[in-house]
């Protein structure tokens, strides 16, 4: 009877054990597990959270006069892009603004749109335009927007720009005395197809200097356009850096801050730098 | 009468209920446990996703971005050409007694690159690489020319008999 007696001992206390057992293993540690899971969780959370109260407490929101600068600055990019009908439009558009602003110059001024017609150089315009034709066709490449478009980054941002954005590049190539030579470099820009500067060439001389610049400009069409600026071509080019974290970014926009475009004149020649 | 004798028999019987009984209370305190802390992350987390639209800091600085962005690009033409200009001019002014051949300028985003070729007549190899060091050190002090270097190809002879030297560098750009 003792045996007997231990031998039912020693099963419940087996039969105890093991509903314990299933109980830690099927349930408590299924559940602590979680639990230690939500509280990490939860001190995650409320650690985000002290951070940005901590981040609202040095940030300026923005106050009405600074949402209407933004608006304001967002409406220049839209208008600063001229709208023409199609690619041929705006080399057209290119031209006439710039032989318009340089009358004086408009007889030395050799247009190229690209690599086919920078070998058909102006009539009269001396071996020298004919020699650097094929330089300034293969510097034409990279001022292509489908090969690198530095500004990619500012538009997807943008709302619709009422038309397809493109950039399309253009050589000028000029002879004209040194002062002169400068001032139209320096002038090209000012147009109202603001062309910018990808490349000059400049070789200086007397009585006159010989220059080709590769400019590019962007614009908005209508139509399709071969010149077209796709999102998501980006390789390894060059891009306008933003750091995230500049304080800058805390602080409102003071009206002093509004975009704008600085047109100042080069010195004049031998003026101390 | 029996009552005594029956005791035993009768916790005997009881206590595998008990024996439930008291994880299944563990279980039940574990379980409740997780409901209540699983509700405060539900709470926290929807108090973390209503901060931006509440306090929108995020889209406040891409939208602070963008207008920088902006203002660099309207800016960056009339600065590019401004620069390049300003460089020829400032090179033109440094070169003698040397004679500048070309100028090559390629603006960036962020700053300029250039290239001189310059030319040496009437001297010696000797006479000509100092008067280019010389050169290169005129075009290091020329402010806002960072980067100022001897181009890895060798000299050159070039017409009537002009020793000619390129150099390159950097410049920045400031719209």
């Amino acid at each position: 009877m003792k045996w007997w007696g231990l031998a039912r001992f020693l099963l419940r206390a087996l039969a105890a054990l093991a509903v314990l057992a299933a109980f830690a293993v099927l349930d408590w540690h299924p559940v602590i597990k979680d639990l230690g899971l939500l509280r990490r969780e939860k001190n995650d959370l409320e650690r985000k959270i002290r951070i940005y109260d901590a981040m609202t407490a040095v940030f300026q929101f923005p106050d009405a006069k600074e949402r209407s600068i933004l608006a304001q600055s967002e409406s220049l990019l839209f208008h600063s892009l001229p709208q023409v009908a199609n690619d041929a439009a705006w080399l057209a558009l290119a031209r006439s603004d710039l032989l318009g602003r340089e009358k004086g110059l408009a007889g030395a001024i050799t247009l190229f749109s690209d690599r086919e017609t920078a070998g058909c150089s102006r009539p009269g315009s001396g071996d020298w335009l004919k020699l650097q034709a094929a330089k300034i066709g293969e510097f034409l490449d990279p001022a292509d927007p489908r090969r690198n478009y530095p500004w990619r980054g500012l538009f997807p941002s943008m709302p619709p720009l009422g038309g397809l954005l493109a950039c399309r590049p253009l050589a000028i190539a000029l002879e004209a005395p040194q002062p002169e030579l400068l001032r139209f470099i320096h002038h090209v820009s000012w147009g109202e197809t603001r062309l910018e500067i990808v490349r000059l060439h400049l070789e200086p001389g007397l009585p006159l200097s010989r220059a080709w610049l590769v400019c590019r400009g962007n614009y908005r069409v209508k139509e399709s356009s071969a010149w077209r600026v796709k999102a998501g071509e980006d390789g390894d080019q060059e891009e306008l850096l933003i750091d995230p974290d500049s304080p800058l970014l805390l602080q409102r926009i003071g009206p002093l801050l509004a975009p704008g475009i600085k047109k100042r004149e080069l010195p004049p020649v031998g003026s101390p730098w | 009468m029996n009552e005594p004798a029956d005791r035993p028999a009768s916790r005997n019987r009881r206590w595998p209920v008990f024996f439930l009984l008291v994880p299944a209370a563990v279980s039940v305190f574990l379980h409740a446990t997780k409901f209540l802390r699983s509700r405060e992350c539900a709470q926290l987390s929807r108090k973390y996703q209503r901060l931006p639209v509440e306090k929108p800091i995020a889209s406040t600085k891409a939208r602070r971005a963008l207008h920088y962005q902006i203002g660099y690009f309207l800016a960056y033409p009339a600065a590019a050409s401004y620069a390049a200009a300003d460089l020829v001019r400032r090179m033109d002014d440094i070169a003698p007694p040397l004679q500048l051949l070309a100028v090559q300028v390629d603006p960036g985003l962020h700053d300029l690159s250039f290239e001189l070729t310059v030319g040496i007549a009437h001297a010696g190899p000797r006479s000509a690489r100092r008067q280019f060091a010389a050169f290169l050190q005129r075009l290091g002090s020329v402010p806002g020319v960072f980067q100022a270097e001897p181009s890895p190809v060798p000299p050159a002879r070039g017409e009537s008999g002009l020793r000619v030297f390129v150099a390159s560098g950097r410049a920045e750009l400031q719209p």
